[in-house]
This record gives C-alpha cells, structure tokens and sequence, in this order.
C-alpha cells in the first residue's frame, strides 16, 4: 500500500503481502486455524490465558496468566495493554503487571472495578478460568533502577498498589537483606488490596516495615505527614504511585526536602468522565497530528469546529451516513449528537460530523 | 408519477424520523456476540469456498469438477464481495474494533479500489440516492431507468448495453468513481481522475495478475482451465452482483428525485426519500446473505451502517411504519422485481412519447454526470 522506491519491487512487494493472493498468503486464516487447536496458539499476538482468579477485595480481582511463546518477559512495576474481547467487541486498556518475573511464566494482573469501566467490570465479574486475552508489549520506567539498594521506601494509594507489589514481591525473593519502609493508604483495612501476604510478609520479613493509613478512621497523608515521611526517608529511593493529586503532593514534600531526585513516581490516570460537562461548556481539544488545539463549542459538531479552528478534516455526508470523517478520539469524552449517548471510551473511533465534545479531548487529527 | 409521500404532514415526516431513530438505537444498543460470530461464520465460509474452488480448479480433470470449482469460487467471492466487503466497507462492524473487519483499511476482492468505493458508493449514492445529476448509479450513466430522466439515442441499445454491463460490472464500478463519462466530456478535474486512475489501475493489474496469471502458474499442468474458471467465477459474480443492486433500486415503485426537491431536507426527509427509493427482494435466509442482505435495500438504505444480519428482523417493524403512514414499500420476490426491471430497460429505451416528455422535461434537471 505504500509506495516505495522501485515500483517493481514496490508492486511485486506489495502484492506479495497484499490480501488479493488470499487464501494463499492470508494471515488472518492461519491466526484462525491455529487457533481452533489451542485459542492461545498465535502466529502474530501475544495471548494469555487466566489459570486463576483471585478475588482480592470486594472491588477488586487478580487474574493469574499463562501467556504463550510469543510472551517477552517483563521487569517488575512494569505495566502492559491487555486486550478482551468483550461482547464481540475488542476493548484495549492498559493494566499494571502486579506479580515479579517468574519461572514459570506466568503473570498476575490485579485491577480495581470502576463503575462504567467496560473491561473493569468484565475483570471483577465475567472473567473465568479458560478466558483467552490479548496482551502487548510490557513497558513502563517505574522499575528498580540498576545497582543494589539496600534502604528502599515505597508508597503508594488505591490500586496505586499493584506496581509497588510487583516491585516488592520481586525484592522480597532477590534482595531479602533489603531494608523497606512501605507506607499504603485506603479507605479502611478491607479496602487494602493483598492484606494478608502484605501482613505475612510483614511479619517474616526482617526489613520490612509496613505502614497502613487506613483514611476512614486516620485521615488521609496530608501534607505534614508527607513531609515529616520524606523527612525520615531522605536520600533513600522512593516509589510513588497512586492518583495525581496524592503524586503531586508526595512530589512537593520530596522537593522541599531536597530529595526529589530520588522519588520515582507511576500516576494513575482519573477518568476523564469527571471533569466531563453537561454538554454546553466550550471544551479544549488537541488534534495530535496537526499539532494544534482549539476550543469546541458543547453541542456543536467537532467538524464544523475543527474546520473553524482552521483544519481540513476529510468529510462526506455531514449527517452520520458515510464514515469519511471517521477519527480516532485517543481520550475524552463524547456525546453523539444523533441519540445524546455520551462516551467516554478511550481509543474509540467517531464520527466528527455528529459528535461534540463534553469534555477535554485528544483527537488523531 | 404522482407522489406517494405527499399526503404527509410536516410533523407526521418529523414523527417518521423519531420512530426511525429508534429502530437504529433499538439494534445499536442490542450489537454483540451474535454478530461477531455470524460475520466471522461468514468470512470463514468465503475462506473455505476459495480454497475448494481454487484446489478444485486446480487440481481437478473432470468437467464436474470444474463445475463444482467454479461454483465454489463464484460463492467465495460473492460473500466476500457482497456480506463482508461492503458490509464492513460500510463500517457496519467498526465497532468490534477488529482490524480485520476495519471500514477504513478493507480491501475486498474486485477491481474496484476501496477507498473509491467509499467515496462514490457511502458518500454520493447513499446520502443523493437516486437523486438525477447527485447519485451516478441511477443507472450508471448508460442505462435510462426512469421517466423523469431524458431520453437519448444511446437508449435505443441499452437492452443491450445492460446485458454487457451486467458481464463487466466489476469494471463498472471500478472505473465508476473517476466519472470517465465527464472527463471525456471535459468537465473533470484532470488531477483528480489521474489520482484515481493511478489507483484503479494498481487495483485493477493486482486483481488481473491473481486470477490471470498467478493462479494459472500455479498449477501449469491445468494453466487454461485455471484461467477459464477464474474468468467464469469473476463473471457469474458480476453478473449476480449487478442483478441484485439493479432489483434494489430500479423496479417499478422506486422513485428518483430531484436536486430541488431535496434542498432543506430534515432527517426525517431524508429516511423517506431512502425508502421510497429503494425496493426490496423477498427470500429465505441464505439468499439474503447471498445478497449481501442487499434484499433487504429499503432497510440497509435507512441504516447503511449498521450490520447488515440485523435488517431482516427490523424488516417488519419498518413495513409497519409505512403502513402507518400510507406509505408504499416495494418487496416482491426476485422474479417480480428482476422481471419488472428488464421491462423497465425495455421500455425506457424507446422515446417518451410527446405528451409525457413535455410534463417531465421543465421539472427535471440533469447533470453532466449522467450526459
């Protein structure tokens, strides 16, 4: 399809992978036909298959994965797309990996339920033993960096847990002469995802000092208290992971004590529903191949808009029929202006022509 | 011809159009499992009848086996043509989110290049439908299909032209969205048929090299009958396309429109335009997907993007909707609607007697499109 220097090999090139040879060269079939001996046998993907569920909380489920051959092995605290097929649909989201490197190869994926969250929910109540999932490429910097460290701090809110049990499970095998201080705020004790292994391993582990906030009864880590922490940790590495606002905060004491260099931090994204507005607020959207950005009227289509902020998007019908105006919108929410059906899907393709934007939105544009 | 649709209110037309939303909110919220699997179903039986067909003509002696080769590959590439390629080129399966079943990047099985596809076919015929000077398919540009469109001496023959353009249909819509017709009259964007050429003619050598020249080599013991049976399988598929879109829009009861008649239209104008110009053909479920479920023409031309195996159980509550109104919809089985098309060509070949030419001629305007 794309054009290349010498056009006979471009077109012999072309055509040798094109899908008019089909059935000779068809991938797709091959995928599907060996997939019927084994569902997570693949030529191309990367599937997996759960072994296990745990339930963790009442809102929150690790499912245990056997990934096939094509599996490249992860670090700890890394984190990876996983994708389900849900309903017909194939829905993407990026989870965190909350199991070490193992042996035997298999990984754990421990998510919290999110009311409206479509794999979420599916993690919580539809997975079973037997399910096949699609998983990409691990990826992420929130890792042990090289070297030996001996005095760790960890800390982390929420299901801002996960990467920090990776990285803690990971210590607990290959560096037990480690000294770490992990500091967890929930709710309340039910709320804390793996209570008892972290209770266990406090209890055998030497150097493990295991501080719980439960937020209901103790309040939540204000900044005093994150300040007198970075206090009492100083130049130790630091892992921070949970919601912005609870990074930022551990951000600003680390800096005001000087030792902002040595906190990592792993952000968990909010919604975007929540800042989503009741559909007449004017919205920010970034087209991200153009570069630009540009207020979108609520309740006005993001084509007229566009073509107003000055782009040129490709369109046809202008009323929904003919899909030339498809785009992807990477993040936002959406309201389609046919039904009045508001979306927050990321990665989910509109149609420019009949949709507006109700919140902030990142458009491939 | 007198029209069906004037005896109905502005608010009745609005009130259409909200019963017409539902039906498509009803489906869209209903989409599932079900059609994943029937879509997949299908594309696994298409894989499976061109790898039969192609073995058999291949690896085949017998007349019989020829038959049956050609058979199995005319099947494979009507399916592939017709319930996957313009289903998904319609983005009736976007919202899988499988890249195999992608409206943007498909690329089907026939000389016709998908991107232009999409943008005569999605864009021009399904928002204009059978709008004289808008919609170029009503009648491809050599073939009169109604009275409101003006006679002319190329019509003498299109009995005759029909039955060509039947054989070739591939090559008619392949060549369809560059509108040769207006280039060779001068009125085109040269830049812009050169584009398309370049693409049509890329599509156009890959198909040929495939069925023509690849597949023969591949099995030079039976290079001619390879050669034959591709060429048979590509013209029963053109043939059995062309007859099922001509049904769909062309019978008597369709109606075709004017470009005055549909400026300021609402939604609701625009469902009942699709419906009255579309017809559809009556049959068991396998010749539906044989059609691409392009039987079902009034319900896909409501709903173009939506899955195509959902139209048979929204058929009834649409009929309902035009009973409601007192608004005809054209279903009859496929005999009736073919047959009432060839008379039609006949008919419509000859002149327009005096009387008829001077109440039709003022109200109708003609692009050059269709000169």
């Amino acid at each position: 399809m794309t054009p290349t220097a010498t056009p006979v090999s471009g077109f012999l090139g072309s055509l040798l992978s094109s899908p008019w040879l089909h059935p000779l060269n068809d991938v797709e079939a091959l995928e599907d036909l060996v997939g019927r001996f084994d569902t997570t046998w693949s030529l191309t993907r990367t599937k997996a298959r759960v072994i296990a569920v745990i339930r963790e909380t009442a809102d929150v489920c690790t499912l245990v994965l056997r990934p096939n051959r094509r599996w490249p092995g992860h670090v700890a605290g890394q984190h990876l797309l996983v994708e389900v097929e849900i309903d017909g649909r194939r829905v993407c989201r990026t989870f965190t990996i909350s199991s070490p490197p193992r042996a035997d190869g298999t990984i754990e994926i421990t998510v919290k339920r999110r009311t409206g969250g479509k794999l979420s929910v599916w993690w919580n109540e539809r997975a079973a033993v037997g399910d096949v999932l699609g998983l990409g490429e691990p990826a992420g910097d929130f890792v042990l960096p090289a070297g030996k460290h001996e005095r760790i701090a960890m800390l982390s809110a929420g299901s801002g847990i996960t990467p920090v049990m990776a990285i803690l499970r990971h210590l607990r095998e290959e560096a037990p002469d480690a000294s770490v201080l992990f500091v967890h705020s929930a709710r309340s004790r039910e709320d804390v995802i793996f209570r008892d292994e972290l209770e266990e391993m406090a209890r055998r582990w030497r150097g493990f000092d295991l501080r719980l906030q439960m937020t209901s009864t103790d309040g939540r880590l204000d900044a005093a208290a994150l300040s007198r922490l970075a206090q009492t940790v100083g130049s130790d590495l630091t892992f921070v992971c949970g919601p912005s606002g609870f990074i930022e905060a551990a951000s600003g004491a680390w800096r005001e004590a000087g030792n902002e260099d040595w906190l990592l931090s792993e952000h968990f994204g909010l919604p975007s529903s929540i800042a989503a507005g009741d559909g007449s607020a004017p919205q920010y959207v970034r087209a991200n191949r153009a570069g630009v950005a540009f207020v979108a009227a609520g309740g006005r289509s993001l084509l007229v808009e566009a073509e107003a902020a000055g782009l040129k998007p490709a369109y046809g019908c202008r009323m929904g029929i003919c899909h030339t105006c498809k785009c992807r919108k990477v993040s936002g929410t959406v309201e389609d202006l046919r039904n009045g059906r508001v979306s927050e899907e990321p990665n989910e393709m509109i149609q420019l022509c009949v949709t507006a934007a109700r919140s902030a939105l990142t458009l491939e544009l | 011809m007198t029209n069906p649709t004037s005896h109905l209110s502005r608010e009745q037309i609005d009130e259409i159009g909200r019963e017409l939303d539902e039906i498509r909110s009803d489906v869209l919220a209903d989409l599932g499992e079900n059609d994943s699997l029937h879509i997949r179903g299908v594309v696994r039986v298409a894989r499976g009848a061109a790898i039969a067909g192609r073995t058999l003509l291949m690896f085949g002696f017998t007349p019989a086996s020829f038959g049956l080769g050609v058979a199995a590959l005319s099947t494979a590439k009507i399916l592939e043509n017709m319930e996957i390629g313009h289903n998904v080129l319609h983005a009736q399966y976007d919202w899988m989110n499988d890249p195999a079943l992608d409206s943007q990047t498909y690329e089907w099985d026939i000389v016709c290049d998908a991107s232009q596809w999409r943008h005569y076919h999605n864009y021009e015929h399904h928002t204009f439908t059978n709008v004289l000077g808008k919609d170029r398919d009503v009648g491809y540009g050599i073939i009169r299909v109604s009275e409101d469109q003006y006679w002319r001496p190329k019509h003498v023959i299109q009995p005759i032209s029909n039955v060509l353009l039947s054989l070739l249909f591939q090559w008619g819509v392949g060549i369809h969205d560059m509108d040769p017709v207006r280039q060779l009259a001068g009125e085109g964007d040269t830049e812009e048929f050169r584009r398309k050429w370049e693409q049509f003619r890329r599509k156009a050598a890959k198909q040929l090299f495939k069925d023509y020249v690849f597949f023969p080599l591949l099995a030079p013991w039976n290079a001619p009958r390879v050669f034959l049976g591709n060429l048979a399988a590509n013209g029963i598929r053109n043939v059995w396309t062309n007859v099922i879109i001509f049904c769909g829009h062309f019978p008597d009861g369709t109606r075709v429109y004017t470009e005055k008649e549909i400026a300021g239209e609402t939604r609701g104008d625009w469902y009942l335009r699709q419906m009255q110009g579309s017809a559809n053909i009556e049959g068991g479920s396998w010749f539906h997907v044989m059609t691409g479920h392009l039987s079902h023409q009034i319900e896909h031309h409501l709903f173009p993007d939506l899955p195509a195996r959902r139209y048979p159980e929204i058929a009834p509550r649409v009929r309902a909707i035009c009973e409601k109104y007192r608004l005809p919809y054209n279903t009859g089985s496929f005999w009736r609607q073919y047959g009432s098309v060839l008379a039609n060509i006949v008919r419509l070949a000859l002149p327009p007697r005096a009387a008829t030419a001077a109440r039709v001629a003022p109200a109708v305007h003609e692009g050059a499109g269709m000169a």
